[in-house]
C-alpha cells in the first residue's frame, strides 16, 4: 500500500516529468542515429577501419617517435583523469626523458638535446589555428605567408640492442615523468593496423554469434542512457525529500509509529521502481523495433532487458540513494553537487575506456556497436563492478535509515551542530 | 487621525471554480476586530486579500480610503503577521528585524531608534543575537509582531496569533495585541472563541466564504438568550442528549454529568436557563446558517 | 531621492550576501579549486585554452545564478517579504547583480590565473565567451525554477542542457552551442547573451503576472 502510494507520488512529480523527458531525449537523439543496420562486410572494400595489436615492429618505432617529437616541443600530450592535458617539463625532468630517449635511440644527450633547440622542433603555424571538427578531421589555417615554418628532427633510429621488455620498461618511466595518462600508457595504440576483410568478418560474426545483434545495440544503449541515469535521479530524490520539508511533514513522520527501516526502503525502492519503469518501457520499444528490423535472423529478444537490469539499474540506484542519503542527512539540494562533481570525474574517466573496459567507473561507457570481445574478456569485472555499486546504494539507503532514526529521536541536527561548533569559536575567541 | 476605517464591499474571491469569498461587505473601524470561523471558513482569504497577498475577483476595498490596487502604497499602511511566521533561518533577530525594516523603506536612523524598543516591548530584549531558526514558536510569533508594526502601520492583520502558544504567551500575546489596537485597526482571526471573547469588541463569523454575523460581541450574545440551559442529567442519558441538543460544556461528576446546551425550549424538567457566553452565542449562529447537525453536534 | 535608493538596495545585497548566497559562493571556489585537478590549464594554446573555461568554469552560472529563487522557496517568507513595499522583482534583480558580477570576477581571476601559467590565448575575448555561456545555463536554471516554483526543477533542467552539448554537440543546438570557442567560433556567446537576458526578463514578467492574477 504504502509502496504505491510513494510510487504515485514519485510518478506525479514534475522532475519525474523532466527525468521521463530527458532519457527520451537521449534515446531519439543519441541512441537511434548512431546505430545503422549492422550487415556482413563487403569484399573488395578500401577500408574495414582499423584495429590495434601488439606487434613489436609497428609500435616500437611510432611510440620512439611520437615520444622524441614531444620531447623536442617540451609539450606532453596527457588524459591523467581523461581530460586534455598539455604538461611542460621541468629541466630536470627533461634530463632524465633525454636519458630514456637516449637509451632507445643509442643517439647520445647531447645531440638529442642539440636537436631540441630553443626554437623547438614541429610546426609551428604563425598566428594560425588548428580546428578539430565534430568527425575528427583537422583543418589548419595559415593566414600570413613566411610566418609558418617547419623545424623537423633529424631521422630517429632505434637501438638495435633495444628488447621490447626494456622498451615496455622505459616507457613507463616516461609515462611517470610526464605524470601519467600520457599516450604511452597505453602502447597498443601505437601498434594501429588496417583492418582486412577477414578481421572485419571475425568481428561481424561475434555480433552475430555472441551478441545475437541485440546484445551489440543494448551495450550502445546502455551507454547513451547510463550517461543520465548516472546523474538525473538524484534531482527526483532530492526533490521529493525537500518537499517533505517545505510542506512541514517531517515532524509529522518523525513522531509516526512506523520502523524507520521499513519508511525509507519501501519510499526508496519505489522511487527506484517509478525511475526504471521508463527505461524498461524504452527497451521494450527498442526491441520490438529491432525485432521487426531483423526479422528472420536469430537476435536475442531479452537483451535490451537484461542490459537494462544489469547496467542501467544500478546506476539509478546509487544515484537515487545519494540524494536520499544526503538530503535526509542535511535538509538541502547538496547532495545535487555531490553527485554532480562525482559524476563528473565518473564520466570524464569513464572516456579513457569509452569503448568497452569498465573498470571501477560510475558510468559504464562502451560507445561501439560491436567489440564483442572486449567486453567478454571484462565481463568479470563488469559484474564485480555493478554488483559492487549496488551493494554501495543499498549501503547508502541503510546510513539514511540510521541517520533518520537519530533525527526522529532528536539526536541530530547536522545544520544546528555546526553551527554549534561555530559559536563555540566565537566564545573562545572572544574569551 | 483622518480616515482609520476599511470598507469591504461586495468582495468575491475564486480558487479554480470554489468560490471562496462570497459578496463580503464590512467595515471595520479602529480598535481590535475579531474575524471568527472553523478551519477552511475563509478567514485567511480574507486577511491575505486585505495584505495584498491576493487578489480579488470583484468588489471593491478601500483601507483608510486607499483603494487595495495601490498596492504599494497599502503596504506602507499595513502590518501583516502570516499564520506561519519564519525568515530566513541564518538571519539573527536584530537582522531579521533591520532587512524586513530596509523592505519597509525605513532609513538606518529609524530602524535604529525603533528596533530595540519593539523587541523590548515583545520580550526579546535579550534575544538580538539569537537565530531565528533556535528560536521557539512563541518567540518567533513575538519576532513575528515586533516586525509587523515596525513600520507603525495604520493597519495590523494578524492571522491566527495564538494558535500553538501555552496559556501564558497566549494571554501575553493577546493583551500585546489590545494595547497595539489602541491606536491602529487590528484584525485579527481564529478559530479560538475565548480569544475573541477576551479582546475583541466587533466581530464577524465567517462560514464557507460567507460572511454570518457582523457586528458586537454584546449583540452576538444577546442572541442566545433564553435559548442556554443547564441540566444535571445521569451519565446514560448523554449520549441521548447528545442527539437532540447542541451541548456546548459538560462536567462530569461521578455518574452525573452537567451539561450546558442549546434549545429552544426547556429540554430536561430540572433543567436551569441560564446567561449565554459567546461560545454559545457562536454554535447558536452557526446552526442559524444551515450547519449541518452533525458537525455541531445535535439540532436545538 | 536616488542616494536612499542605491542604500537600500545595497543593503538588501549585502544582507544576502551574508545569509543566502555565501554557501554558493563556497561551491563555486570548490568548483574552480577542482578545475586545475581535472584539466590541465597550463601551457596551452588558444584552442585548448577554451576547454577547461567552457567545460567546467562555465558552469559557475549554473552554481551562482540559479538558486535565486531559493531564499524564499519555503512559501511563509515569501508571504511576509512580499507584504512589504518593496518590490519583488528589485530583490531578484539585485540578487541577480551580485551573482553576474560575482560570476565574471570568478571567471576573469581564473583565466588570468590560466594566463600565468603559461596558457596563451585572449584573455578578455575567453573571459566574456565563457561569462556569456555561464550566464545563459544560470538563466536557463533561472527560468526553469522561476516557473516551476521547484529549485530543484532549475539546476535540473540547467545542467542537463550542459549534458546535452557534451553529448550532442552542436549539431541540435546551433546557435546556442555551449562550447563554440573549443572549435573556434565565438559567435553562438553573443546568442547565448541575447537568449539569456530574454530568458531572465521573461522569468521576472511571468512571476509579475502570477502575483497580479494571484
Amino acid at each position: 500500500m504504502m509502496f504505491l502510494k510513494e510510487f504515485k507520488k514519485t510518478i506525479m512529480s514534475l522532475t519525474y516529468l523532466i527525468f521521463v523527458g530527458i532519457l527520451l531525449l537521449m534515446y531519439v537523439t543519441q541512441y537511434e542515429t548512431s546505430v545503422a543496420k549492422i550487415e556482413a562486410p563487403q569484399k573488395g572494400l578500401q577500408s574495414y577501419g582499423v584495429k590495434y595489436e601488439e606487434n613489436k615492429e609497428i609500435i616500437i618505432p611510432n611510440a620512439v617517435e611520437s615520444l622524441y617529437g614531444e620531447f623536442s616541443a617540451n609539450s606532453y600530450i596527457a588524459y591523467p583523469i581523461g581530460f586534455y592535458k598539455n604538461v611542460k617539463l621541468g629541466d630536470k625532468k627533461q634530463g632524465e626523458m633525454v636519458a630514456i630517449l637516449s637509451e632507445m635511440t643509442g643517439i647520445s644527450k647531447d645531440d638529442l638535446m642539440a636537436d631540441a633547440g630553443t626554437d623547438g622542433a614541429g610546426i609551428t603555424f604563425g598566428e594560425g589555428d588548428m580546428v578539430t571538427n565534430e568527425s575528427g578531421e583537422i583543418t589548419f589555417t595559415v593566414p600570413g605567408e613566411g610566418e609558418g615554418k617547419e623545424v623537423l628532427p633529424s631521422r630517429i633510429s632505434i637501438d638495435q640492442k633495444l628488447t621490447y621488455e626494456r622498451f615496455r620498461e622505459l616507457m613507463k618511466d616516461a609515462d611517470k615523468l610526464i605524470g601519467g595518462g600520457s599516450k604511452y600508457s597505453n602502447l597498443t595504440d601505437f601498434g594501429s593496423v588496417p583492418m582486412t576483410y577477414e578481421d572485419a568478418l571475425v568481428e561481424y560474426k561475434a555480433i552475430v554469434e555472441k551478441d545475437k545483434i541485440t546484445g551489440a545495440l543494448a551495450r550502445v544503449f546502455s551507454d547513451y542512457l547510463g550517461i543520465v541515469l548516472s546523474i538525473f535521479p538524484v534531482f527526483v530524490a532530492v526533490a521529493l525529500g525537500l518537499k517533505d520539508r517545505r510542506a512541514k511533514i517531517q515532524e509529522l513522520l518523525y513522531t509516526r509509529r512506523i520502523s524507520s527501516f521499513r519508511f525509507m526502503f519501501t519510499r526508496y525502492f519505489a522511487m527506484v521502481a517509478a525511475l526504471f519503469l521508463p527505461v524498461l518501457l524504452m527497451a521494450l520499444y527498442v526491441t520490438v523495433q529491432t525485432a521487426n528490423q531483423y526479422r528472420g535472423v536469430d537476435i536475442d529478444l531479452f537483451a535490451f532487458i537484461k542490459y537494462s537490469c544489469g547496467s542501467l539499474l544500478p546506476s539509478i540506484m546509487v544515484s537515487a540513494a545519494v540524494g536520499v542519503c544526503l538530503t535526509v542527512l542535511t535538509d538541502t539540494p547538496i547532495a545535487i553537487a555531490a553527485q554532480g562533481i562525482w559524476w563528473f570525474i565518473g564520466i570524464n574517466m569513464g572516456l579513457q575506456h569509452i569503448d568497452g573496459g569498465y573498470g571501477s567507473d560510475l558510468v559504464i561507457r562502451h560507445n561501439k556497436v560491436g567489440n564483442t570481445d572486449v567486453y567478454l574478456d571484462n565481463f568479470n569485472t563488469l559484474v564485480i563492478n555493478r554488483i559492487s555499486y549496488t551493494l554501495l546504494a543499498i549501503a547508502l539507503v541503510a546510513l539514511s535509515v540510521w541517520i533518520y532514526e537519530l533525527k526522529r529521536r532528536g539526536k541530530l541536527d547536522v545544520l544546528g551542530s555546526i553551527k554549534k561548533i561555530f559559536i563555540h569559536r566565537k566564545v573562545e575567541s572572544k574569551a | 487621525m483622518d480616515n482609520m476605517q476599511i470598507e469591504i464591499s461586495n468582495l468575491n474571491k475564486f480558487y479554480g471554480k470554489k468560490h471562496a469569498l462570497q459578496n463580503i461587505n464590512l467595515s471595520i473601524g479602529q480598535g481590535m476586530f475579531g474575524l471568527l470561523g472553523r478551519n477552511g471558513a475563509g478567514k485567511t482569504t480574507l486577511m491575505k486579500t486585505l495584505a495584498t497577498l491576493l487578489n480579488k475577483k470583484s468588489g471593491d476595498i478601500t483601507v483608510c480610503g486607499i483603494p487595495i490596487q495601490n498596492a504599494k502604497e497599502i503596504c506602507r499602511i499595513t502590518g501583516y503577521l502570516p499564520q506561519e511566521f519564519s525568515m530566513y533561518p541564518s538571519m539573527k533577530v536584530y537582522e531579521a528585524m533591520d532587512y524586513l525594516g530596509v523592505l519597509s523603506g525605513l532609513d538606518c536612523k529609524t530602524r535604529k531608534g525603533r528596533i530595540p524598543g519593539l523587541l523590548e516591548k515583545v520580550n526579546l530584549g535579550d534575544h538580538h543575537r539569537t537565530k531565528v531558526k533556535a528560536l521557539s514558536g512563541g518567540m518567533k510569533r513575538r519576532l513575528g509582531i515586533a516586525q509587523a508594526i515596525l513600520h507603525d502601520p495604520k493597519v495590523l492583520i494578524v492571522d491566527e496569533p495564538t494558535a500553538g502558544l501555552d496559556p501564558e504567551e497566549r494571554i501575553r500575546f493577546r493583551n500585546l495585541l489590545c494595547e497595539l489596537a489602541e491606536e491602529r485597526i487590528v484584525i485579527l482571526s481564529t478559530h479560538i472563541v475565548g480569544d475573541i471573547e477576551a479582546t475583541c469588541e466587533d466581530i464577524a463569523i465567517m462560514d464557507n466564504g460567507k460572511l454570518l454575523y457582523k457586528g458586537t460581541v454584546k449583540e452576538l450574545t444577546r442572541t442566545a438568550t433564553n435559548k442556554v440551559y443547564t441540566a444535571e442529567i445521569a451519565r446514560i442519558e448523554l449520549n441521548a442528549l447528545k442527539e437532540k441538543y447542541i451541548v456546548t460544556g459538560m462536567l462530569t461528576m461521578g455518574e452525573r454529568v452537567n451539561v450546558r446546551l442549546l434549545a429552544n425550549e426547556q429540554p430536561t424538567t430540572n433543567a436551569i436557563l441560564c446567561e449565554p457566553n459567546i461560545e454559545d452565542a457562536y454554535m447558536l449562529r452557526m446552526h442559524e446558517s444551515g450547519v449541518a447537525a452533525h458537525q455541531l453536534g445535535g439540532n436545538l | 531621492m536616488f542616494s536612499v535608493v542605491l542604500r537600500k538596495y545595497s543593503f538588501i545585497a549585502k544582507s544576502n550576501l551574508k545569509h543566502n548566497f555565501l554557501i554558493h559562493i563556497l561551491t563555486a571556489l570548490l568548483l574552480l579549486c577542482l578545475t586545475p585537478l581535472l584539466f590541465g590549464i597550463g601551457n596551452l594554446d588558444a584552442a585548448a585554452s577554451a576547454v577547461p573555461l567552457e567545460m567546467i568554469v562555465v558552469l559557475l552560472g549554473i552554481v551562482l545564478l540559479t538558486p535565486i529563487f531559493m531564499p524564499e522557496q519555503q512559501k511563509d517568507i515569501r508571504e511576509l517579504i512580499e507584504t512589504k513595499c518593496t518590490s519583488q522583482s528589485g530583490i531578484y534583480l539585485i540578487r541577480m547583480i551580485t551573482s553576474v558580477t560575482t560570476i565574471f570576477i570568478m571567471i576573469l581571476c581564473f583565466a588570468l590565473f590560466m594566463s600565468l601559467n603559461g596558457s596563451n590565448f585572449p584573455v578578455l575575448k575567453y573571459t566574456i565567451g565563457t561569462f556569456f555561456g555561464a550566464f545563459f545555463l544560470g538563466a536557463v536554471g533561472v527560468f526553469f525554477s522561476g516557473i516551476s516554483d521547484n529549485i530543484a526543477v532549475g539546476y535540473m533542467v540547467s545542467l542537463f542542457y550542459y549534458v546535452f552539448n557534451m553529448a550532442a554537440g552542436s549539431k541540435y543546438l546551433g546557435k546556442l552551442f555551449l562550447f563554440s570557442m573549443s572549435k573556434g567560433s565565438f559567435e553562438e556567446k553573443y546568442w547565448l547573451m541575447g537568449t539569456a537576458i530574454l530568458l531572465v526578463v521573461v522569468t521576472l514578467l511571468i512571476q509579475t503576472v502570477i502575483r497580479r492574477v494571484r
